[in-house]
């Protein structure tokens, strides 16, 4: 192919099978980056199949692999080696985020179901699959309940792909009713916030944000206008709001 | 407390001779040392080896610090942008690391060196500590030992709070405050104070000290350690500092402050501040990994400001009001202030707040 009649090669008889997996992943790893799943493999065959010390992998290949020499790291790719087979395969087909399936490694099987059909379903991506995993991982454990029985307090369906509604809105609301239970007095301010601020009947050209979190001290109020008439408009708009009750109470749940 | 016993000492062979290491070597006289000329290797073994945070707090170093011992306080550098008022308070660093284990402690993650260590090069922490008091006779300083390290619980061993405590006694326009979770005031009885040191303990009720304050003394042994250093003409100070919101924290903290103005008179009492639990995001993620049973980090805590997470504020506004009425109750005319929090917490929790940390430093020193 690349016009060559020959090329000069090397047999090499005899070497341990070792050396030759050791060789044969230098070799991939000298033309292109490996994924945590190869990286995993690599590393789990040579410790449990070859025996390689640990530290050796520490110092050499780990770096070669583009990752810090620690064994921290070293674990975790001994860790995803031993992961489940399904686990693994969700890594390679629907983009699993490998540190969640770790996670997800200490979950009951029903419970990485709903969680899964979810990554698959609303095609989560990196933040939102860390979001909702942290939101699960917190509910499990001050509640004690599993996956199934959150969903069923959040009014959740496990088959919610039975629902007609968009990826994003099903992820909103899964997203919406694990952050009541995780962070009730926030979502309950945010909720009273959203519903005061449409009391308040707005034109779209102002704008009115409270910090994030309540974090702060101060309303933002933005106006829009194009003209001088519009905006005379808009500011005696906002002079009628400012003496609405529902403003006060805005400012009160700063 | 449990005492502190580590497996071995690695010696800096500049503070071969420096009391403080005279002091450890006699105290701790069955665990091997290992006299070392540099310090440096030791930061690439650690993290290559990986020892678990637990572990690599059984080797004790002793070193020479070559820095500056005299900071303001972390809290003042790490407000960035935010409005959070602070204090106006200084901190020498004597030591690092704490071989206690408070589930909350921000040390954990934020001390890059993973052994415990003593700076035996007390001469020179001396010297500067003079100096930079002496060199500014107008403003008056408040100064801790326990950002890094608890201030008394390796103090056993070390002795470090004798010649501090000493020297703080002469100097006119600044006041030492040793702020602990142990009971361990031996050294302090009898010294020629001055009044010019503060004890001070942070306090939890029983049920966080039991859950999340490991290894450290008991409520009642705070208590009984506050008592006798009040007996010796020592003021004292107390730090509800984390404050944890959890079931029954209303009753817990109540009684707590009961028990305290039981003990010691409101008199005797320097100031008390409150602050709630706050922690960075990579802190709770490793505490939720090293204290799996750990109740903290399922908290309603959300990203404020200054890039911490905190408990919403309608939860910090509420505990804070909470305590300070029952510290007015149980010990009236007590000075309360709160730690690094936003003008508007002040405003809601206590009705008023300072205008700047200078303005709240002064008012904590006014009364001493």
């Amino acid at each position: 192919m690349a016009g060559l009649e020959s090329l000069p090669a090397t047999l090499v008889e005899g070497l341990p099978d070792r050396d030759l997996f050791l060789g044969a992943v230098w070799e991939n790893l000298g033309t292109r980056a490996l994924d945590p799943l190869e990286q995993a493999e690599a590393v789990g065959k040579l410790v449990r199949m070859f025996n390689e010390p640990k530290e050796s992998l520490i110092d050499q290949l780990l770096p070669g692999m583009g990752l810090r020499p620690s064994r921290y790291h070293l674990d975790q790719l001994l860790s995803l080696f031993e992961l489940d087979e399904r686990l693994k395969r969700s890594i390679s087909e629907v983009n699993l985020l490998p540190e969640i399936a770790l996670k997800l490694d200490g979950w009951e099987e029903d419970e990485r179901d709903i969680f899964l059909a979810l990554v698959k379903s609303c095609q989560l991506g990196r933040n939102k699959q860390k979001q909702i995993s942290e939101l699960l991982e917190d509910l499990r454990r001050s509640t004690g309940m599993s996956v199934g029985g959150l969903w069923e307090t959040c009014g959740l369906t496990v088959d919610e792909d039975d629902r007609p509604q968009s990826a994003d809105e099903r992820f909103r609301r899964v997203r919406e009713g694990l952050m009541l239970l995780r962070y009730p007095q926030l979502t309950k301010h945010e909720l009273r916030f959203v519903q005061l601020r449409a009391a308040l009947q707005l034109p779209p050209r102002i704008r009115l944000q409270v910090p994030e979190y309540f974090e702060g001290d101060t309303v933002s109020i933005n106006i829009e206008s194009r003209d001088i008439e519009e905006l005379r408009g808009l500011v005696q708009k906002m002079a009628e709001v400012a003496e609405q009750e529902e403003m006060t109470e805005i400012f009160e749940l700063l | 407390m449990k005492p502190y016993l580590p497996e071995r000492i690695i010696l800096e062979s500049s503070v071969e001779g420096s009391q403080i290491t005279r002091n450890v070597l006699e105290r701790l006289p069955g665990v091997p040392v290992e006299k070392v000329e540099s310090v440096d290797y030791l930061l690439s073994e650690a993290k290559r080896n990986a020892p678990t945070i637990s572990r690599a707090k059984r080797t004790l170093l002793l070193a020479a610090f070559r820095g500056k011992f005299f900071k303001a306080c972390p809290g003042q550098q790490s407000k960035g942008n935010s409005k959070n008022i602070c204090c106006d308070y200084f901190v020498i660093n004597f030591a690092s690391n704490c071989h206690m284990e408070c589930t909350y402690c921000y040390l954990q993650w934020y001390l890059n060196f993973p052994y415990m260590v003593v700076y035996a090069n007390i001469e020179e922490l001396l010297s500067e500590l003079k100096e930079t008091i002496n060199s500014s006779p107008d403003r008056f300083f408040r100064i801790g030992t326990g950002e890094l390290a608890d201030s008394l619980a390796l103090d056993d061993l070390t002795l470090y709070s004798k010649p501090l405590v000493e020297l703080f006694g002469g100097l006119p326009n600044a006041v030492l405050e040793l702020k602990t979770k142990s009971n361990r005031v031996d050294n302090l009885l009898g010294l020629d104070h001055r009044g010019r040191t503060i004890i001070a303990w942070s306090m939890n009720p029983d049920y966080i000290q039991r859950h999340e304050e490991l290894k450290t003394s008991t409520i009642d042994e705070r208590l009984d350690a506050a008592a006798r250093c009040v007996a010796d003409g020592y003021r004292v100070a107390f730090h509800f500092d984390p404050m944890v919101h959890y079931p029954g924290w209303e009753e817990g903290y109540r009684e707590v402050i009961e028990r305290i103005f039981n003990r010691v008179s409101a008199d005797m009492v320097a100031w008390v501040s409150l602050g709630g639990l706050r922690m960075n995001r990579a802190q709770r993620d490793l505490m939720k990994e090293r204290f799996p049973n750990s109740i903290l980090p399922m908290g309603e805590l959300i990203p404020a400001e200054d890039g911490k997470l905190r408990y919403f504020k309608p939860i910090r506004v509420e505990m804070y009001r909470k305590l300070q009425e029952w510290i007015e109750l149980y010990g009236t005319g007590t000075r309360v202030y709160a730690c690094m929090e936003r003008p508007e917490v002040w405003e809601r929790a206590f009705g008023g707040r300072p205008e700047s940390d200078q303005e709240l430093g002064q008012y904590l020193v006014d009364l001493l």
